[in-house]
């Protein structure tokens, strides 16, 4: 039996926010979507290069972006991602959340993929 | 009455934000729920090339990725100072927001759920003080126009027209203006007349009656007050110079003021500053100052009551306003304008004035001036049962005008002077007439001439 992977987004959100505009959700969704390999492209460059503040601020840009598609997997691992990058502290827990967050990320953009029957 | 016309200008909001994502998601709830007219910019650069002054609110993101916001906002009120700021941002820290904030932005809006609720709630403030600033905007043109020149000065003498031309010059330029007359010439008909057709016509016009302000009060009425700086001021109070900002403060019988409060106005005209009592910040003044005064000032300076460098420094354009009874047929001419007042205010149809009512205006001193006469005339109205003002309703106050001469306390030789002055102004300088009439011998008269005392 293939167990069917948990929703990851929630729109509820952007939904409450158009007042039910599904034209609008589509797009957000889609917009999101062509976002994540621009997104995680960027998170991957700057860890492999040490530019720690680049990736602090790749992670700012992601975090209302993450919030307002209701991720709530990454809303933490994104902001705990954004400060070690900013302040230097615990360096060590970057690779695992730089590559949990590409991920989820990825994962997303299957799922909206699939969701909003994009070929 | 001003009709305010609600109009349906679409709002404008300029939106700086690189997230795209995030940026749409504004644009939509901005142009949906708002009604705006919004326009994007992803970076500084592009932003501040497109700069457009007519905009209502500016959104920024707090990460820019060419500018720091602090630096982007000091650029944006460079340009323009009034068009608010509203900062949106996933940063949430206390000290940004409020250095943000002294810098003089709108709102520091989280990026969160509630994000769309208070920038709506930004917007409707926002809207509320537009439709607020329209109705004061209003306003002002509907006082502006009420103390247009032609509607709000009336006379057709040679001596109000060389006032009219000064005027004019008092209204192009921004040199202080000291303006003299006797109680009830319009003194600051004259004032509100040169500020309300000046360039700073959109800015407040502060009037303070010198005479009205108790002299221990004075500098803190004028200047403000920090609190504590003296028993009861409970609050920091900002004074009338402040209040004036940069419009026009009409200092009203400057003459009257106490000589020490004298050299405090001085260098504070002089150094174009001041401090609060019992303060220490320093104010910077940028009002217009206009004075006014029913004394010779010149006669105050020689007689050590009024500081000559004060007065030199207020003298700028001097406007001196001729008494009623100088300006030849302009009392008829304000008595039926006081006349047609009266009527519109009531819903009467307009009242004629008699040849023995206008003879008996032209023949009276008028001590109280304008005042006077619209009083006289007011009642005059009230008294009469047709539609015909004649001389039986004319009332002056006699009895008051003999007490104001005699309170002058002049001697009787230079009371018998002015008499005659009175008479040879009346009749033409006609020697003869005057002679007849106060029933002197024309060498008298003669003799004055010579001697300068008429």
């Amino acid at each position: 039996m293939v167990r069917k992977m948990e929703k990851l987004y929630d729109l509820s959100q952007i939904e409450e926010m158009s007042g039910g505009d599904q034209n609008f959700v589509r797009r957000m969704a889609l917009k999101f979507k062509d976002l994540v390999p621009i997104a995680t492209e960027d998170l991957e460059s700057h860890l492999s290069q040490h530019k720690m503040e680049h990736l602090a601020k790749s992670a700012h840009k992601l975090k209302s972006s993450i919030d307002a598609l209701g991720i709530d997997s990454l809303k933490l691992d994104i902001r705990e991602l954004e400060a070690i990058a900013k302040n230097g502290l615990n360096t060590n827990k970057l690779i695992p959340l730089v590559s949990n967050v590409i991920k989820v990320l990825k994962e997303v953009e299957r799922q909206l993929e699939e969701d909003f029957a994009i070929n | 009455m001003v009709i305010i016309m609600e109009t349906k200008v679409p709002f404008k909001v300029c939106v700086v934000e690189d997230d795209e994502f995030y940026g749409d998601l504004l644009e939509y709830n901005l142009t949906k729920e708002s009604f705006a007219v919004v326009d994007r910019y992803k970076d500084s650069i592009s932003f501040l090339n497109n700069f457009n002054e007519q905009l209502d609110l500016i959104t920024l993101d707090y990460n820019l990725p060419d500018i720091t916001c602090e630096a982007l906002i000091e650029k944006i009120r460079n340009v323009n100072d009034e068009i608010p700021i509203v900062v949106i941002t996933g940063l949430e820290d206390v000290g940004t927001a409020v250095k943000l904030l002294k810098q003089g932005i709108y709102d520091y809006i989280m990026k969160d759920e509630n994000t769309k609720d208070r920038l709506f709630a930004v917007i409707k403030n926002i809207k509320e003080n537009l439709q607020l600033k329209g109705q004061i905007d209003a306003l002002k043109d509907e006082i502006g126009r009420k103390f247009d020149l032609k509607h709000k000065i009336i006379g057709e003498s040679t001596a109000i027209k060389k006032v009219f031309k000064l005027i004019e010059k008092g209204m192009s330029s921004n040199i202080t203006i000291s303006i003299a007359g006797e109680t009830g010439t319009g003194k600051e008909v004259v004032a509100k007349a040169i500020h309300y057709n000046s360039s700073r016509k959109n800015k407040p016009f502060v009037p303070v009656n010198i005479t009205a302000i108790p002299n221990d009060l004075i500098e803190s009425e004028l200047f403000g007050h920090e609190k504590g700086a003296f028993t009861g001021a409970i609050a920091r109070r900002t004074g009338k110079f402040e209040e004036a900002a940069n419009g026009t403060i009409f200092l009203d019988e400057i003459g009257e003021m106490d000589i020490n409060m004298q050299t405090k106005l001085l260098r504070i005209l002089q150094e174009r500053e001041l401090t609060r009592v019992g303060g220490n910040e320093i104010v910077k003044i940028k009002s217009r100052v206009i004075v006014a005064t029913h004394k010779d000032l010149g006669e105050e300076v020689r007689l050590g009551k009024f500081r000559q460098d004060l007065y030199y420094r207020l003298l700028g354009l001097p406007i001196y306003l001729p008494p009623l009874r100088e300006r030849e047929n302009d009392i008829i001419l304000l008595a039926k304008y006081f006349i047609n007042l009266y009527c519109e205010e009531n819903n009467k149809p307009l009242f004629q004035l008699s040849m023995d009512a206008q003879n008996k205006l032209l023949k009276y001193n008028w001590p109280g001036n304008i005042r006077e006469l619209k009083a006289v005339v007011e009642l005059a109205c009230v008294m009469t049962d047709s539609n015909l003002i004649d001389h039986s309703h004319l009332t002056f106050d006699t009895q008051s005008s003999l007490e104001n001469l005699l309170k002058e306390e002049m001697s009787l030789k230079e009371y018998s002077n002015n008499i005659i002055k009175y008479f040879m102004k009346k009749y033409n300088n006609d020697v003869v007439m005057v002679s007849r009439k106060l029933k002197i011998g024309k060498s008298t008269i003669y003799r004055l001439i010579q001697q300068k005392q008429i």
